[in-house]
C-alpha cells in the first residue's frame, strides 16, 4: 500500500518537474522572442532598403520580408549564431522575390525594369529629401548596381554584399563604382555640382 | 552641394519614430503568426537553406554557382589554363546544360562545343563581350540565342563575372537563365509600337489640297448609305466669278479651292460626310432623310447662299463664287450605286447652271439607261468636237538632275470652258465604256504634237487598263506612230489602273506588242489601283509610277518612306525603274533621291503646261525649272 501511497506521493513530483520545464521553456521562448523582436526592429529598415533597391513592387517586398522573418523566427536558434542574421534575411527574401518574379514573368511576360523614370527631386534641404532623392536616382540605375550601392550605403561590407547577392567580389567593387559614377551624373543633371562644404582655399576639393 | 554631400546627409538619418513604430508593428505581426502556428499545432515548413551566407568557406566560383542554383539559374565556369588564349577548362551546371537543351552530364563542355551551341549570328558578339570582360576585368551582361539539339532556338541572358582567387583574377563565371518568353514579348512590344507609329491616323485618304475626303471615299459612303437608309446627296458646283478665269494662276486656284473646302466644312459641320467630287465640284451626304423632309434642299440653299455671299481672298485680290447645286433623293435599297448617284448629282448641278436656277432636285435617281446615255453622249460630243486639250508635265531624272521626260496629260473643259483635271471625267468614261474613244483621241493627238516637235524628250502617254481589252488598240497605236513619224523609243505608255485590266491575255498582247515596236511600258498610280505584284512578274513593265498618295506626305510619314523605299528595291530587283508622282517640296526630292527613285514628277519639279509650248523647250536643268514661275492655267 505504501508503495501505492509512495507512488501516489511521488506522482506530483514529475508533474512538478513538467511544470518547471514548461515554465523554463516559456521563459526561454519569451527571451528568444524578445531577442528576435529586437533583431527585427534593428534590421528591418536596412533589409527593407536593400530589397527595395532590387524590387519596386512594395507589396512583393513586404510579402518576402514577412516570410523571411517568420522563417527566421522559427529557426532563430540557428540563425542567432550567424555572423550577421540580417544577411540571411536579405538572401532568403531575395530568393522569394526572384521566384515570384519568375513565375509572374511566365504569366505575363512583362519586363519589370521597363518602368517610367521617376520625377526629379526638388531642393535637397534635409536628411529626408536627401534620402528620397537617392531613392529616385537609384531607380534609374540597373537593378544590380542599385542593390549593391544601397547595401554598401547601409553599411554591408564588400564581402557581405558578394555573399548575399551571389556575386563575385570583383563585380561588387565594379558595380559600386559604376553606380556611384552614374549617381554623380544624375546629381549633376539635377544641378548638384559643387561641394561648397569642403572647399579649401587653393586646395583641390575632389571627392573623397 | 554634390553627390558626396547628399550621400553623407542621407547616411546621418536615424529612423523616425513613425518608422520605428512600423518596424515594431512588423515584428509583432511576425510574432503573432509564429505564436498562432504553435498554438494551433501546425508546423510552418521552412524550405530555405539555413547556412549562414557569410560563413561559407568555399572558393568564389563555387559560392556563386551555389547561389545561382538556389535562384534556379544556370552557370558556366571558365578557368584558364596557362597563358594560351582561347583555352581553358569549362564546366556547366545541370541547370545550364538544360537551358542549352542537353540532359545533365551528357555533354562535356569545351570552348569548341560551346561555340557550336550559340547561334552563329550571335557568336561573334558573345566572343567579343567575353574577351572584353576578361581583358578589362569587369562584369557585363549579354543576351544571345542558343540552338538546342532539337533545332529550337532559345534566348539566354547571361551575367558574366570575374572570379578571384586570393585577390587575383582566376577565371570567369557566367550566370544565366532562359529569357525567351521575355525576349519574344519585348519584340512583340516593339512591333506594336512600330505599327502604331506607322499606322495612318486618318481612317481615309484625304484630298491633298483641301483635306476633305476624296471622290472615291465619298462614293463608297454614298453607296453604303443607299443600301440601308433613305437619304439625299447634294452636289455643289462652284466657279470663280471673274470675267477672265485665265487671270488666275495655279496657286491662286489652289488657294481658292482650299478656302472653299474650309467654308464648306464650316457650313456642314464635322458630323456630316462631305468630300471632293471633282474640280469645282463638292458633295455632301445627308442620312437618314425622311421621304417628305426638305432638309437637303434647306442645306443646299444655305450652302449656295453662303458661297455666293462670301468674299474669298486670294492674295491681295478678292473673288466671289458662282454656285449651283443638284440634290438627289434616294430611298434605302435603291438600285443605283454610289457612283451613279454621284453622277446624277453632277448632272443635276449642271442642269441648274444651264437653266439658271440655284438648285435642281431629283426626287429619285435617274433610270440607268438614261444616265448612261447622257454620259455617253457627253463624251462622244467632246471627242467629236475636239474639246480636249493636252498638257505636258516635266519629269525629272533624279540621277541627272534634269528634265528628261514629259507626261502628256489630258485636260477636259469644265462648264465655264476652263481646262481642268480629267479624273472624274475619265472615271465616268470608264464606267460607261467610252474610255477607248478618249484614249484613241489622246494617242492620236499626242503623237501628232510629238511628231511635229524635235522629239528630244521622252513622252509618257496614258492609256486606261480598260482600253487594253480592245484587240484593235495595238494596230491603232502602231499606225499612229508611223503616221506621225514618232520615234517609238521616245514613247512610254502608262497603263492607268483605276479600272481593272479587263482581259489579261489581250493586255499581255498589247504590252508585248508595244515593246516589240520599241516603246516603253509603265504602270501608273502603283500601290492604290488594281495593279498587283503579279503584274510586275508577267507584264513586260519598264517603269512603275508610285501613286502620289505615298509621295505627297513623304516627309512627315515614316510609313510612306518605308513603302517608297521598299517599292524602289523591289522595282530595281526586277529591273524596273521607279518614278514618284505628286512631289511637292525639295525635302521630298532629297528623300526620293536617297531612296533611289529614278524619276520625280510634281508641282515642285514643274506643273503641267499647255503642250504647244512645252515639249519644244529642250532638256533643262532642274534649277532652271524651279525658277520658271508657273503660268499655266489648270490644276495638275
Amino acid at each position: 500500500m505504501t508503495g501505492v501511497e509512495g507512488t501516489a506521493a511521488l506522482t506530483p513530483e514529475p508533474a512538478d518537474q513538467e511544470a518547471t520545464r514548461k515554465a523554463e521553456a516559456a521563459r526561454r521562448k519569451a527571451e528568444d522572442d524578445q531577442q528576435f523582436a529586437a533583431f527585427v526592429e534593428a534590421s528591418y529598415h536596412q533589409v527593407e532598403r536593400a530589397l527595395s533597391a532590387k524590387c519596386r513592387d512594395r507589396g512583393l517586398v513586404e510579402d518576402a520580408l514577412n516570410e523571411a522573418y517568420l522563417f527566421g523566427q522559427i529557426k532563430w536558434s540557428t540563425l542567432r549564431d550567424h555572423v550577421n542574421p540580417a544577411a540571411w534575411v536579405v538572401t532568403t527574401a531575395r530568393y522569394k522575390i526572384m521566384k515570384a518574379e519568375q513565375s509572374r514573368r511566365r504569366e505575363t511576360a512583362v519586363a519589370p525594369d521597363e518602368l517610367p523614370p521617376s520625377t526629379p527631386q526638388p531642393d535637397i534641404a534635409d536628411v529626408w529629401t536627401a534620402q528620397e532623392a537617392l531613392r529616385t536616382w537609384l531607380h534609374q540605375l540597373p537593378r544590380r548596381h542599385a542593390e549593391v550601392f544601397q547595401m554598401d550605403h547601409d553599411g554591408f561590407s564588400t564581402q557581405e554584399i558578394a555573399h548575399i547577392l551571389g556575386l563575385t567580389k570583383s563585380s561588387v567593387r565594379w558595380y559600386r563604382a559604376a553606380a556611384k559614377k552614374r549617381l554623380r551624373e544624375l546629381a549633376e543633371e539635377a544641378g548638384y555640382t559643387d561641394s561648397e562644404g569642403r572647399r579649401r582655399p587653393g586646395g583641390s576639393h575632389g571627392s573623397r | 552641394m554634390d553627390l558626396d554631400d547628399i550621400l553623407a546627409l542621407a547616411r546621418t538619418r536615424q529612423p523616425s519614430s513613425l518608422e520605428r513604430a512600423r518596424a515594431r508593428r512588423f515584428a509583432r505581426a511576425v510574432q503573432s503568426q509564429y505564436d498562432l502556428s504553435r498554438a494551433e499545432g501546425y508546423e510552418i515548413i521552412v524550405d530555405t537553406d539555413l547556412v549562414d551566407p557569410l560563413a561559407t568557406e568555399v572558393d568564389e566560383a563555387t559560392r556563386v554557382a551555389r547561389a545561382a542554383q538556389l535562384a534556379k539559374l544556370g552557370t558556366i565556369i571558365w578557368t584558364p589554363l596557362g597563358k594560351v588564349a582561347g583555352s581553358g577548362r569549362l564546366t556547366w551546371s545541370d541547370e545550364m546544360a538544360m537551358i542549352f537543351g542537353h540532359a545533365p552530364g551528357t555533354l562535356r563542355l569545351t570552348l569548341r562545343t560551346l561555340g557550336k551551341l550559340v547561334h552563329p549570328d550571335d557568336l561573334p558578339t558573345v566572343r567579343e563581350v567575353i574577351r572584353t570582360v576578361w581583358r578589362q576585368k569587369r562584369p557585363d551582361e549579354i543576351i544571345f540565342r542558343v540552338v538546342q539539339p532539337s533545332g529550337s532556338v532559345r534566348h539566354v541572358h547571361c551575367h558574366l563575372e570575374i572570379v578571384e582567387t586570393a585577390g587575383r583574377p582566376s577565371g570567369l563565371i557566367a550566370t544565366g537563365e532562359d529569357v525567351t518568353a521575355l525576349e519574344v514579348a519585348r519584340q512583340e512590344r516593339r512591333r506594336r509600337t512600330i505599327r502604331s507609329q506607322m499606322l495612318a491616323a486618318d481612317r481615309y485618304p484625304q484630298d491633298i489640297l483641301t483635306g476633305l475626303p476624296t471622290r472615291s471615299y465619298l462614293t463608297d459612303e454614298v453607296d453604303r448609305a443607299r443600301r440601308t437608309t433613305a437619304g439625299a446627296l447634294i452636289v455643289v458646283a462652284t466657279e470663280p466669278a471673274t470675267r477672265s478665269p485665265a487671270t488666275l494662276g495655279d496657286e491662286d486656284r489652289d488657294e481658292l479651292t482650299a478656302s472653299v473646302a474650309q467654308l464648306l466644312r464650316t457650313i456642314v459641320g464635322d458630323q456630316m460626310t462631305c468630300g471632293v467630287v471633282g474640280p469645282g465640284l463638292w458633295g455632301v451626304l445627308l442620312t437618314p432623310v425622311d421621304e417628305d423632309s426638305d432638309a437637303a434642299e434647306t442645306l443646299a440653299t444655305q450652302i449656295i447662299e453662303r458661297f455666293r455671299s462670301h468674299l474669298f481672298g486670294i492674295r491681295q485680290r478678292t473673288s466671289r463664287l458662282n454656285t449651283w447645286a443638284g440634290v438627289v433623293h434616294f430611298h434605302g435599297g435603291v438600285q443605283a450605286s454610289g457612283s451613279d448617284l454621284l453622277i446624277d448629282g453632277e448632272h443635276a448641278a449642271h442642269d441648274a447652271r444651264t437653266q439658271g436656277t440655284p438648285i435642281t432636285v431629283l426626287d429619285k435617281p435617274v433610270l440607268d439607261a438614261d444616265r448612261t446615255e447622257r454620259c455617253r453622249a457627253r463624251i462622244r460630243r467632246a471627242v467629236a468636237a475636239d474639246r480636249f486639250a493636252l498638257f505636258a508635265q516635266p519629269i525629272v531624272d533624279l540621277r541627272l538632275n534634269q528634265v528628261t521626260r514629259h507626261e502628256i496629260l489630258l485636260r477636259v473643259p469644265s462648264e465655264t470652258g476652263e481646262l481642268v483635271a480629267p479624273t472624274p471625267f475619265l472615271d465616268v468614261a470608264e464606267r460607261v465604256g467610252e474610255i477607248l474613244a478618249v484614249d484613241k483621241w489622246v494617242v492620236d493627238h499626242a503623237l501628232e504634237l510629238i511628231g511635229r516637235g524635235t522629239q528630244t524628250s521622252h513622252y509618257q502617254v496614258n492609256i486606261s487598263g480598260k482600253s487594253l481589252a480592245d484587240p484593235g488598240l495595238l494596230s491603232y497605236v502602231t499606225e499612229a506612230i508611223h503616221r506621225h513619224r514618232v520615234r517609238p523609243e521616245c514613247l512610254t505608255f502608262e497603263i492607268t489602273e483605276t479600272a481593272l485590266i479587263e482581259n489579261r491575255n489581250e493586255a499581255m498582247d498589247f504590252a508585248t506588242g508595244i515593246r516589240e515596236i520599241g516603246c516603253g511600258l509603265a504602270l501608273d498610280d502603283f500601290g492604290t489601283g488594281y495593279a498587283n505584284l503579279a503584274q510586275l512578274k508577267y507584264l513586260p513593265v519598264d517603269l512603275v509610277k508610285i501613286d502620289g498618295m505615298f509621295v505627297a506626305e513623304l516627309r512627315r510619314s515614316p510609313a510612306n518612306q518605308a513603302i517608297v523605299s521598299s517599292l524602289v528595291n523591289l522595282g530595281h530587283a526586277l529591273g524596273i525603274q521607279v518614278a514618284a508622282e505628286h512631289v511637292q517640296d525639295d525635302e521630298s526630292i532629297e528623300l526620293l533621291r536617297d531612296c533611289g527613285v529614278d524619276f520625280a514628277q510634281g508641282y515642285r519639279t514643274g506643273r503641267p503646261e499647255p503642250i504647244a509650248v512645252s515639249p519644244e523647250q529642250q532638256v533643262r536643268s532642274i534649277e532652271f525649272v524651279f525658277r520658271v514661275p508657273p503660268q499655266c492655267t489648270a490644276l495638275g
